[in-house]
């Protein structure tokens, strides 16, 4: 079959800083739960593709927004986990995953530092989307975990090592399935 | 496991004129940055963090200590829980000491963050090497920042250090030549990229734009990449905030388009990172091939176990010679040995054979 052949980029947006509300509460935030913080209602998958587009074309100017623009598309965000699943034609993936390396601010009407970390890379939306889900988990897991002072209760290493992409993050197996076209 | 070989430790305004040998401890708010950042590396997935201390001109004299980061870093950066969050940051640097609970658990479901000590020294004009030695050994890593093409040639010959790490956001005058650099790989020491050069909007040191920066860090970074063909380089961050920091496989995608391949930027961020902290350590511990005396075993046990093994020994020399004796002196002893089955048939049949022919002649 001649497709046009998508990578999937599962992003999670970190907010390395402290935020006022994290301070006025004198109670022991966890790290991981100060850092993986739910994103403000303004940042939205509009914003999101706008900023990628505008980072394309800075940082490899009008050959590479041309290039990667076409098929760049922000499948899903979801603010309450600061996750989002962008879709980019194979050839390209890397210059928008470069792209999102280099942001470190979101700019007006958010104006937060934030990190754009690639958790997945997957050849599929279905994977990138199972993958979202389990990390929700896993996320959900460590926060209680932490809560309860517990350690390596609850999350398993080997869900920790996934966490932490020591195995590898790319996963492209793009043959199983392409649910969608280029629309 | 990711290794992030390159924190700056924060060292207190510098007032003019002072080598920064003599500096004061950071402040408490820098502490605090730093314990941020060392925590938001870790949550990135790094497990084994450098902190950086870089002495430019002057090494320290030989009677006044070094302001050398601290032996007992969970104690100064008071990675206890409580400390970390809120309390101590509207408190002054006495009671960030009292918190002297040391658990480094900055996630609880992972292991703790190890911290590394990294001394870097930049190549002056002035620069002497009598005290480097006595100062390394304070720490866990020695790295130098040569500052033109000649310091470089030192730091890849003669010059004893374990990281070289150059200051790839400023335009380099030379180009890097595959011989020079090739000289200090083959002696084990690595080349360092520092990717936040990338990330931060702060800008070169000699005061380029951040856009300036990254520029002159492609550019370099492709150079070193060509001039080393990807071999001996490590990617670590020199994040001054935790928003400097990126996570390993983005790290990794950064360098697969400055052209070092995938595979040698996952060895970036791991097995060359570790082979340098490893060797580091065993200059600093090994004596003549020993690595590390870890349990010297009572009088009894080695001699017993000596004897064992002579034993085994000559009894393997044994059936060695037997084994071998044959293949000396041809067939007359094979007979001896054990014949496979199929050899057994083959001479049963040839002995056959020959009976036959013998009843065949007598008749």
């Amino acid at each position: 079959m001649v497709r046009i052949k998508h990578r999937y980029l599962l992003v999670n947006i970190l907010y390395p800083d402290d935020t006022k509300s994290t301070l006025a509460t004198n109670s022991p935030l966890p790290h991981t739960v100060q850092f993986h913080q739910p994103s403000p209602d303004t940042l939205t998958s509009k914003l999101l593709t706008r900023l990628l587009r505008e980072g394309l074309s800075d940082y490899f100017g009008d050959y590479g927004a041309g290039r990667a623009a076409g098929s760049l598309q922000v499948k899903y965000f979801s603010p309450a986990t600061s996750t989002a699943i962008i879709r980019v034609a194979r050839e390209h993936y890397r210059l928008v995953w470069a792209v999102l390396t280099y942001l470190s601010f979101l700019p007006r009407p958010v104006e937060r530092r934030c990190v754009m970390r690639i958790v997945r890379v997957s050849g599929t939306m279905r994977k990138a989307e199972e993958e979202a889900i389990r990390r929700a988990r896993v996320a959900i897991q460590r926060a209680t975990g932490v809560a309860k002072g517990e350690r390596n209760e609850g999350v398993r290493n080997a869900d920790m090592a996934d966490w932490n992409g020591a195995k590898g993050i790319e996963d492209l197996d793009d043959d199983e399935e392409e649910s969608d076209d280029g629309s | 496991m990711f290794y992030d070989l390159n924190i700056p430790w924060p060292v207190a305004s510098k007032t003019t004129g002072n080598s920064s040998g003599s500096s004061s401890p950071p402040s408490p708010t820098d502490i605090n940055t730093l314990r941020h950042t060392i925590a938001f590396a870790h949550e990135l997935g790094y497990s084994v963090i450098a902190l950086n201390h870089t002495i430019t001109g002057k090494l320290p004299a030989a009677g006044s200590p070094p302001n050398t980061i601290p032996e007992d870093l969970a104690v100064v950066l008071g990675t206890d829980a409580k400390a970390r969050n809120g309390e101590t940051r509207s408190t002054n640097d006495g009671e960030l000491k009292n918190s002297s609970a040391i658990n480094l658990d900055v996630a609880p479901a992972d292991q703790k963050p190890h911290i590394l000590r990294r001394l870097t020294i930049v190549l002056t004009e002035s620069y002497q090497n009598a005290r480097l030695a006595a100062l390394a050994a304070a720490y866990d890593l020695l790295a130098v920042r040569p500052i033109d093409e000649r310091t470089l040639q030192l730091a890849c010959g003669s010059l004893d250090c374990d990281i070289i790490s150059l200051d790839l956001t400023q335009r380099m005058g030379y180009y890097f030549k595959h011989k020079t650099v090739m000289e200090a790989i083959k002696q084990g020491k690595k080349f360092e990229i520092c990717y936040a050069g990338a990330t931060s909007t702060a800008g070169n040191t000699s005061g380029g734009s951040a856009s300036e920066a990254r520029r002159n860090l492609i550019q370099n970074a492709t150079q070193l990449i060509r001039a080393t063909r990807g071999r001996g380089i490590i990617l670590s961050s020199e994040a001054r905030a935790a928003v400097a920091c990126r996570a390993p496989w983005d790290v990794i995608n950064l360098a697969a388009l400055w052209d070092l391949g995938t595979e040698r930027g996952v060895e970036a961020v791991g097995k060359e990172s570790r082979s340098a902290v490893v060797q580091a350590k065993m200059k600093r511990t090994g004596y003549r091939g020993v690595i590390d005396v870890i349990y010297g075993g009572t009088k009894e046990e080695p001699t017993q176990k000596a004897t064992g093994e002579t034993k085994n020994k000559k009894r393997k020399a044994d059936t060695d010679s037997s084994s071998s004796a044959p293949v000396a002196e041809g067939n007359v002893k094979s007979e001896t040995q054990v014949l496979s089955k199929t050899q057994l048939k083959k001479r049963a049949r040839l002995e056959a054979v020959a009976k036959q022919k013998e009843a065949a002649t007598e008749r």
